[in-house]
This record gives C-alpha cells, sequence and structure tokens, in this order.
C-alpha cells in the first residue's frame, strides 16, 4: 500500500530530471574537476571528460581490484582468526598443565602462520595494485583529458545540482521503469 | 591550495594510515612465534630413578634463567591423562633430574606386563627461556630415551 503512495513521489522527482536529461549536451568539465571524480570512483572522470571507454576500463579494473582486495582480506581474515584460535588453545593448555596439547597447538600455530603470512601478502599486493591503478587512473585524467582551464571549461555547472550524465541517465531509466 | 586537492590529499592520507594499520596488526600476530625458544638436545635415563637433560637456545647469552617442566602422559586407550608442571628454575643448560616416581613410568615395565598394546605412559620435559622478564615458548617435549 505505501509503495503505491511513493510511485508518484518517485515521478514527480525523477521525471524532471529524466526531461533534462533528454536535452542534456555535455557541458565541457575541467580538469580539476574531472580528477576530483575520478579520485572518488575511478574511470567517473574519464566518463564525464567523455571518454567512455576508457573510463569503464578504469572502473572495472578498479572494481575488479577493489573485489579481489575484498577477498583476500577476508581469505586473510579468516586464517589469522584461526592463528589467534591456536594461540589461545596453547595458552589454555600452558595453563591448564597440558605439554603435549600445548605443543600440538604450537604446531598449529606454526602450520598456520606461512597461510596467514602468504594471504596477508596477496592481500597487500592486491592494494599496491589497487594504488598504482587509482594513481594511474588520477594521471590518465589529468594528463589526457579535456581543457586545463577551469573557467574556460565551466567547470561541468551546465545543468542545476551539478548532476553528472552519468546519474541523469540512471534517474531517465528509474523513471522509464516506474512509467511502464 | 584549492579545497579539492585538500580533499584529494586527505583521502590518500586516510587510506595511508588504513593500510598502515593492517600491517602493524599482521605484525602482532606473528610476535608470539618469533624468538628463541630452547630446544631438549638430551632426555637420557642414567639410572630408574635420574636422567640427564641437557638443551641449547638459540642467543643463549641474554637468557636470565630456564625453566624446566615436567610432565606425564598416559594412554589407556579410552582416555588420555595429560599433565605437566613447573619443576625447577636453572641458569645452566643442563640438569640433573631425581625423581623416585620415574621407576614407574619405565616403558620396560608395560613391555613386561605385556600391556603396550593399550596402555602408554610416558614421562616428558619441557624447557622455555626466560629474558627480561618474558617467557619464551615452550620447547617440543621431549621424551626419556634409554
Amino acid at each position: 500500500m505505501q509503495a503505491r503512495r511513493l510511485i508518484p513521489l518517485l515521478l514527480l522527482l525523477t521525471l524532471p530530471v529524466a526531461a533534462l536529461a533528454e536535452g542534456y549536451q555535455r557541458a565541457p568539465i575541467s580538469r580539476e574537476s574531472a580528477l576530483l571524480r575520478s579520485a572518488f570512483i575511478p574511470g567517473l572522470g574519464q566518463i564525464e571528460q567523455g571518454r567512455t571507454g576508457r573510463g569503464a576500463l578504469w572502473a572495472g579494473g578498479a572494481a575488479a581490484l577493489v573485489g579481489g582486495t575484498f577477498f583476500a582480506h577476508m581469505e586473510y581474515h579468516s586464517a589469522a582468526k584461526d592463528m589467534e584460535n591456536a594461540e589461545a588453545s596453547y595458552r589454555r593448555a600452558v595453563a591448564g598443565g597440558q605439554g603435549i596439547a600445548a605443543h600440538a597447538q604450537l604446531l598449529e600455530m606454526k602450520r598456520l602462520a606461512p597461510i596467514a603470512d602468504d594471504r596477508y601478502d596477496l592481500r597487500r599486493n592486491l592494494e599496491i595494485g589497487l594504488a598504482l591503478w587509482w594513481a594511474g587512473n588520477l594521471v590518465d585524467t589529468w594528463l589526457f583529458g579535456g581543457p586545463a582551464d577551469s573557467a574556460a571549461a565551466g567547470d561541468g555547472a551546465a545543468l542545476p545540482g551539478h548532476l553528472t550524465p552519468v546519474l541523469q541517465r540512471g534517474a531517465a531509466g528509474l523513471a522509464w521503469t516506474i512509467a511502464f | 591550495m584549492s579545497r579539492r586537492m585538500l580533499l584529494l590529499a586527505l583521502a590518500l592520507a586516510g587510506l595511508t594510515l588504513l593500510l598502515g594499520s593492517c600491517s602493524k596488526e599482521h605484525e602482532d600476530l606473528l610476535t608470539v612465534l618469533e624468538g628463541p625458544v630452547p630446544k631438549i638436545t638430551l632426555a637420557q635415563r642414567l639410572d630408574p630413578e635420574s636422567v640427564q637433560l641437557e638443551w641449547t637456545v638459540p642467543n643463549a647469552g641474554g637468557v636470565d634463567e630456564y625453566r624446566l617442566y615436567v610432565g606425564l602422559y598416559v594412554n589407556l586407550g579410552y582416555a588420555v591423562l595429560d599433565s605437566m608442571a613447573f619443576w625447577q628454575a636453572t641458569s645452566e643448560p643442563e640438569l640433573l633430574y631425581e625423581d623416585p616416581g620415574l621407576a614407574y613410568v619405565d616403558p620396560v615395565l608395560c613391555e613386561q606386563a605385556g600391556l603396550c598394546d593399550s596402555l602408554y605412559v610416558y614421562t616428558y620435559f619441557c624447557v622455555s627461556a626466560v629474558r627480561g622478564g618474558e617467557e619464551s615458548l615452550l620447547s617440543p617435549p621431549a621424551f626419556i630415551t634409554p
């Protein structure tokens, strides 16, 4: 019931934006503006500069690296947790006077340590790769994109609220979906 | 510097701090396995009531004292008893362990009784090294050799 009430509201909000998007001409964007956008979302600056393919490449690469880093982090976290549990069991066994059990836990810790180390290295390498990718994306935005002068470029303020074409397309799509 | 560049620099600084904290966490995790751990090189029975023990430790110079632990491991087949206790501290890397109770945990006795298929009784020893008040991990347990 509440969802039905929301539909007209959403239409009211999105249709004007979609209407604006229909007649939208990409405004030139300054390098500084594009750089800032690329800093927060790799590839967005390039898309704003009209280099959609390259922007998508930077964004896709960054997304893959973020996903890989997150996966490696979860794997590392799991190994680190196992290691902490083994250490806690070792301490408990020593405190409880169980030398053989303590030794078994020590062997387990020694088995887990290189695994945790390897996973940490993988995560670190992915983080470095992500940082390099991010930096490369910034360099690409700065060196190969649009005009250098912000004043001449108009700073992308052709539309109210500094809405990006990407957001507008999204809003248009949402409006059409709701209307349909 | 423009406000945008300042924002960018702040984001970069935050990322660096985040990566730095992860690195510290990992170093702490592995610290427990660092540091020299003693290893018992000799646990030889001299007579039914005494055992000669010797051990080594890397960088023995900084060791304040060694702590010797004695344990009893009994496997009854359906139950296991593992009990270890601190015995004594010494500054030398060797010790003559004398205990009348040792005569009752000689594996030869179990062989003589024909119980070795289902009953295992062992005495074992562990040593740790203390440096500046910090006790190292225990050495691997050493069982008595005849």
